[in-house]
C-alpha cells in the first residue's frame, strides 16, 4: 500500500531520475544566430569608428588659431618688464613698443647728425598679428636713406641741387604764398 | 578535452569549443526548458536564445560556481523572458477546490514522462514558472516574487494552485494505470 505523498514532491522526484535528448541540428541555428550576431559588432564597431574619426577630423580641420588667440596688449615697457621677467632676448613685447624703440634711435641719430634730415622713413614693420612674438633683436644702426633734389632749367640754364623739397616746389609752384618767401630767399 | 580549455577557447569565439559545449549540455538545458515552456517548439526556441546569450556573454563567466550552474541560470532567466513577453494564452478554466489536498496516493513513477512534462506545461504561465522555481530549482518564494515581479503571496498561492492543477490531472491517471497494471 502506497503512503500519501506531496504531487510537487513526486513530480520533482520523476523528473530528476529523466533524461532527454535534444535535436543536434539545434546547433546550426545556434551558430548562424552567432555569426549574424557577429556580423552586427563588426558593422556597429566600424560605425563607431568612422564617427569617433570623423569627429576627430572636423576637430583637427576647424581653425586651431581662433582658439590659441592670446591678444596681450602690453603698452610700454616697464609692463612688459613687469609681465615677463625674463631675459631681454626672449623678451615678449607689442608692436606699438617696437615702434616706439625705432623712432627713439632715430631721433638719436638726428641728434648726433643735425644737418642730416631724413627725407623718407622706410621701415619696414611686420604685420601685426593676434599673437604675440618674440621681440627681434634692434639693430645697432638704423640705415638713414638721404634724398638729394636736383633742379635744372633748360631756359636759364639754372642749377640747382638740394636736401630740402620745399625749396624745389618754391620753384615749380611759386604762386603759393609760403614758396615765395622761400624763392625770394633763395635769390638773395 | 577538459572543461576549463574549452570555456577559454569558447571565449576567443572558437566555434569548435563552443560546439563541444552545445553536445555537453544541450539535453540538460533541453529539460529545463520543456519544464518552463509551454510546449516542445517553445522549448527549442528557448534553447537557441539560451546559447546564443551563453556563448555571447561568456567572457563574463568568471570561473565562480559551476559553468553548468551558470548556464541552467541564464536558461531559466530566458524562459522567464519569454514568459513576460508574450501574451498570457487564455487557459480553460481550472476548477480546483482551495482546500484540497495536494497529496498522492498512488505512485506516478508509471506515467510516461511526456505526458509529465504536457501537464506542467499546460499550467497557466504564472503557475508553471513559480512551480518550477520552487520545486524543481529551489527558490524561496521572496526570489521568485523578485524574478516575477509579484507578490510572495501571490506566488505561494500560485504555488498551490499548480499542485492542485497537476494533482486532479495526474490522479485519475495513476488509477487507470494501476488497474492495468498486471
Amino acid at each position: 500500500m502506497n503512503t500519501k505523498k506531496d504531487i510537487g514532491k513526486l513530480i520533482a522526484e520523476r523528473l530528476g531520475e529523466e533524461t532527454v535528448i535534444a535535436d543536434e541540428r539545434q546547433w546550426d541555428l545556434i551558430e548562424t544566430r552567432l555569426n549574424e550576431k557577429k556580423k552586427k559588432r563588426r558593422w556597429f564597431l566600424l560605425g563607431l569608428l568612422f564617427l569617433l574619426l570623423g569627429g576627430a577630423g572636423f576637430l583637427f580641420l576647424s581653425d586651431p588659431s581662433e582658439k590659441e588667440i592670446v591678444v596681450e596688449p602690453i603698452s610700454s615697457e616697464t609692463e612688459a618688464a613687469k609681465n615677463n621677467p625674463v631675459s631681454e632676448d626672449n623678451k615678449v613685447t607689442s608692436i606699438s613698443e617696437e615702434k616706439e624703440a625705432e623712432k627713439e634711435n632715430l631721433e638719436a641719430i638726428q641728434e648726433s647728425e643735425p644737418d642730416v634730415k631724413v627725407a623718407e622713413e622706410k621701415t619696414s614693420f611686420k604685420k601685426k598679428t593676434k599673437t604675440a612674438y618674440k621681440k627681434p633683436k634692434l639693430p645697432d644702426t638704423t640705415t638713414v636713406v638721404k634724398t638729394t633734389y636736383h633742379y635744372y632749367n633748360m631756359s636759364t640754364g639754372e642749377e640747382i641741387n638740394t636736401d630740402k623739397k620745399e625749396v624745389i616746389d618754391s620753384l615749380l609752384h611759386p604762386e603759393k604764398k609760403e614758396n615765395k618767401i622761400i624763392k625770394d630767399s633763395l635769390h638773395e | 578535452m577538459e572543461l576549463d580549455v574549452l570555456i577559454d577557447r569558447a571565449k576567443k569565439n572558437d566555434r569548435e569549443a563552443q560546439a563541444e559545449l552545445f553536445k555537453k549540455y544541450k539535453d540538460t538545458l533541453y529539460f529545463i526548458s520543456l519544464k518552463y515552456c509551454r510546449n516542445q517548439e517553445d522549448a527549442e526556441d528557448n534553447l537557441q536564445d539560451a546559447f546564443v546569450t551563453i556563448f555571447s556573454s561568456i567572457r563574463k563567466y568568471k570561473g565562480r560556481g559551476s559553468f553548468e550552474g551558470w548556464m541552467k541560470r541564464i536558461t531559466i532567466y530566458k524562459a522567464i523572458d519569454r514568459y513576460k513577453n508574450q501574451k498570457e494564452v487564455p487557459v480553460p478554466e481550472v476548477r480546483v477546490s482551495e482546500g484540497g489536498s495536494t497529496e498522492i496516493e498512488d505512485s506516478i513513477e508509471a506515467i510516461p514522462l511526456g505526458i509529465l512534462l504536457q501537464h506542467i506545461q499546460e499550467l497557466p504561465d504564472q503557475y508553471r514558472m513559480v512551480f518550477n522555481l520552487y520545486q524543481m530549482d529551489n527558490h524561496s518564494h521572496k526570489e521568485i516574487a523578485n524574478l516575477l515581479s509579484i507578490s510572495e503571496s501571490t506566488s505561494k498561492s500560485n504555488y498551490h494552485r499548480a499542485k492542485l492543477i497537476l494533482r486532479e490531472r495526474l490522479a485519475p491517471k495513476t488509477k487507470n494505470l494501476s488497474i492495468t497494471k498486471p
